[in-house]
C-alpha cells in the first residue's frame, strides 16, 4: 500500500505509540484487502463497548491505547455499553460489572471519543454530508449509513475503527469505490407489504440470509419512513455480510443480475422460527435504538393503557432522545403504563445474567437472533401495535 | 495419501495447524460462538454445538456483528480461539480479528475449499505464503 511521507512518519512512531499502533493495523488490514491508499474520514463510530461483548481481552485493548495517549482526530461516537450508565443498579447490574464498564467507557472519553452509548449514531449528531467517506462499525448503522445516508464506509470492526478515530484515515477499498457500490441482486416482492417496522426487520433478515454478499437492489417497495429503514438495514446486517442495499422503482433493462424473489409465506416462515411463547415476561423495542418518531407512535398507544399483570416493557434509546423524550412528557406516560425507559444499552449487549431465562417479545429479528443465540432467552416477534393491544389493559 | 495443495491470499500471516471443521454458512463469532468454551452457539447454524478451539475452521465469509474481530481477540487469549481460518472470501471483520490474535486466515482460492476440505482432515495453514496444505483425510481414500 502507498502512504506518503506523513503516513510514513505515523507508522515509523514520530506521532506516538498510539498513532504508530493505529497505523499498523490499518497498514496490515489495507495490504490485506488490496488497498491502494489511506484516505481521510470525516467520521467514526466504534462497535464493541459492552463489557459483556468484550471481555477482560477488549478492556485491556482499550485501556491500552487509551493510556498510550491516543486521541481521536475526528468525530467519533460509540455502540450501547453492557448498562444504562445511570441506572445501572436498578437494574441488578452486578459492582464488578458496572466498575468494568466504567473503565472501558472513560478510556474513550480520555481519547476524545463522545461516549454517545448508541447504535443510531446518525440520530445522534454523527451524520457526515452525502458522500463522505467514514470508518463506521455497528452492522445496521453500516448499511443505514452506506445505504440512506448515502455515506460510504465498510463494515468495519470495532478495533479498526478505533485506528481510524486516532489516524483519521481508513484503507481506499471495498464501498469506498463507487464500482463497489452497484446492485449485485434485485429483489422481488411478491405480495409484501412493508407497514411495520416488524416486516422490515424480516424482510431484511430475509434477504441477507440468502444473499449472504454484495447488494441487493429491493424493487418497489416505496418506504420513506426512516424508523423502517432503519429495522431493514439491521435484519439485512444479522444474517448476512451485507452493508447495503438500494431501493429502486423497476428493475429497467438491466439483465446481468440475477432475481430473488420473495413472498408471503417467506416472511411467515421465518416468523414461525419464533413463536408466541406461553406467559411471555418482557416487551422490548428499541433494537435498533429508538427514534423519537417510533417512540411517539409508541406512547400514543399506551395512553390511558396499562401493561397487564406479570408484563414488564422496556423500552431503549440513546441518552439524547431520551432528553427529549423527558421534555415532552413521554417518560411519565410510559411509566405510569408500567413500562420504562433504559438508556446507553440494549438486551444484545447486557450481561446474559439479566436476560438468560426471560421470555421477551420484540419487533426486531436482529435482537431476536441475539437474544436466542447469545443469551438463551426465548423470544416471539410481534408488531407494536399487536403487541400493546395484546398485552395491555385499558386502565379504570 | 499425497498432500493436496491450495493457493489462496495470505490475508493474516501466522501459520496454524490442526484438524478441519467445515461450516457450509457463515458465521458471526460475536453472537454465535461463545468466546469462554470456543463452541458455536447460533441457534440457525448447521455446527451448533461444535468447538473451533484448535481447529482449521473452514467457512464462506462473517456475517453479523461487527464485534466478532473483539470476540476473536478475546478467543486467543482464553485459549479457545481456531488454529487457523479458510474463507472463500474474507471480511474486515474476521480479517482484523485474525490480525490482531495471531490466526492465520487465507482466501480467494480458485477451488471451492468448503468443496475440497472435509471435517476431519489434517490441514495446515501459512498465511505468510497464502498455502494451504491437506495433509491428511480422515476418511482413507475419500477423495470426495
Amino acid at each position: 500500500m502507498f502512504l506518503n511521507r506523513n503516513q510514513e512518519l505515523m507508522l515509523k512512531g514520530e506521532f506516538g505509540p498510539a498513532v504508530q499502533k493505529a497505523m499498523e493495523l490499518l497498514v496490515a488490514l489495507g495490504d490485506a484487502i488490496g488497498a491502494e491508499k489511506l484516505i481521510p474520514i470525516k467520521s467514526v463510530h466504534i462497535s464493541g463497548i459492552s463489557y459483556s461483548t468484550i471481555g477482560n481481552a477488549g478492556l485491556s485493548f482499550v485501556e491500552d491505547f487509551a493510556s498510550l495517549g491516543a486521541r481521536a482526530t475526528v468525530l467519533s461516537t460509540i455502540n450501547p455499553a453492557g448498562m444504562d450508565l445511570i441506572r445501572w443498579r436498578e437494574m441488578g447490574v452486578k459492582e464488578d460489572f458496572h466498575s468494568k464498564q466504567l473503565r472501558i467507557i472513560n478510556s474513550f472519553k480520555r481519547m476524545n471519543i463522545k461516549t454517545t452509548c448508541t447504535c443510531t449514531p446518525y440520530l445522534v449528531g454523527n451524520k457526515p454530508e452525502r458522500g463522505s467517506h467514514v470508518s463506521w462499525a455497528e452492522s445496521s448503522a453500516v448499511v443505514y449509513g452506506n445505504s440512506i445516508l448515502n455515506i460510504k464506509t465498510n463494515r468495519e470492526s470495532g478495533p479498526s475503527t478505533i485506528a481510524s478515530a486516532i489516524t483519521g484515515l481508513t484503507p481506499l477499498a471495498g464501498y469506498h469505490l463507487d464500482e463497489n457500490r452497484k446492485p449485485s441482486v434485485y429483489v422481488k416482492l411478491i405480495g409484501v407489504k412493508v407497514a411495520s417496522n416488524l416486516t422490515a426487520s424480516i424482510l431484511g433478515y430475509l434477504i441477507g440470509r440468502e444473499m449472504n454478499r454484495g447488494i441487493p437492489a429491493i424493487i418497489g417497495l416505496n418506504v420513506k419512513n426512516l424508523s423502517i429503514l432503519k429495522s431493514l438495514s439491521a435484519g439485512l446486517a444479522t444474517s448476512g455480510g451485507l452493508a447495503m442495499f438500494t431501493l429502486i422503482e423497476e428493475k429497467g433493462n438491466v439483465q446481468d443480475a440475477p432475481t430473488m424473489k420473495i413472498d408471503y409465506n417467506d416472511i411467515n416462515h421465518l416468523l414461525m422460527d419464533y413463536p408466541l411463547i406461553e406467559k411471555p415476561d418482557l416487551i422490548f423495542f428499541g433494537c435498533p435504538h429508538l427514534s423519537l418518531p417510533e417512540i411517539t407512535y409508541i406512547v400514543n398507544l399506551l395512553r390511558g393503557r396499562r401493561l397487564k399483570k406479570g408484563m414488564e416493557m422496556w423500552l431503549f434509546t440513546s441518552r439524547h432522545v431520551y432528553s427529549e423524550c423527558l421534555r415532552r412528557g413521554y417518560v411519565e406516560v410510559v411509566y405510569n403504563a408500567g413500562g420504562k425507559f433504559i438508556c446507553d444499552t440494549c438486551p444484545v449487549v447486557m450481561p446474559t445474567y439479566l436476560i438468560k431465562g426471560r421470555k421477551f417479545i420484540t419487533n426486531s429479528s436482529k435482537a431476536a437472533f441475539y437474544l436466542s443465540s447469545k443469551h438463551e432467552a426465548s423470544v416471539s416477534l410481534l408488531d407494536i401495535k399487536t403487541c400493546i393491544k395484546e398485552f395491555t389493559e385499558r386502565k379504570i | 495419501m499425497n498432500k493436496i495443495i491450495l493457493f489462496g491470499r495470505g490475508l493474516s500471516k501466522f501459520y496454524g495447524e490442526g484438524e478441519a471443521l467445515v461450516s457450509r454458512e457463515a458465521i458471526s463469532f460475536f453472537g454465535g460462538v461463545d468466546p469462554y468454551s470456543g463452541k458455536i452457539t447460533d441457534i440457525s447454524h448447521h455446527l451448533r454445538g461444535h468447538s473451533v478451539k484448535g481447529k482449521i475452521l473452514v467457512f464462506p465469509h462473517g456475517k453479523g456483528s461487527t464485534v466478532g474481530a473483539y470476540t476473536l481477540y478475546q478467543m486467543s487469549k482464553l485459549g479457545t480461539a481456531p488454529a487457523g481460518i479458510i474463507n472463500i472470501i474474507a471480511d474486515h471483520v474476521t480479517i482484523v480479528g485474525c490480525i490482531l490474535s495471531n490466526i492465520p486466515l487465507i482466501d480467494d482460492f480458485t477451488l471451492n475449499p468448503i468443496d475440497v476440505i472435509s471435517n476431519g482432515d489434517y490441514v495446515r495453514v501459512d498465511g505468510r505464503r497464502g498455502v494451504v496444505e491437506i495433509v491428511q483425510r480422515k476418511l482413507k481414500g475419500n477423495f470426495s
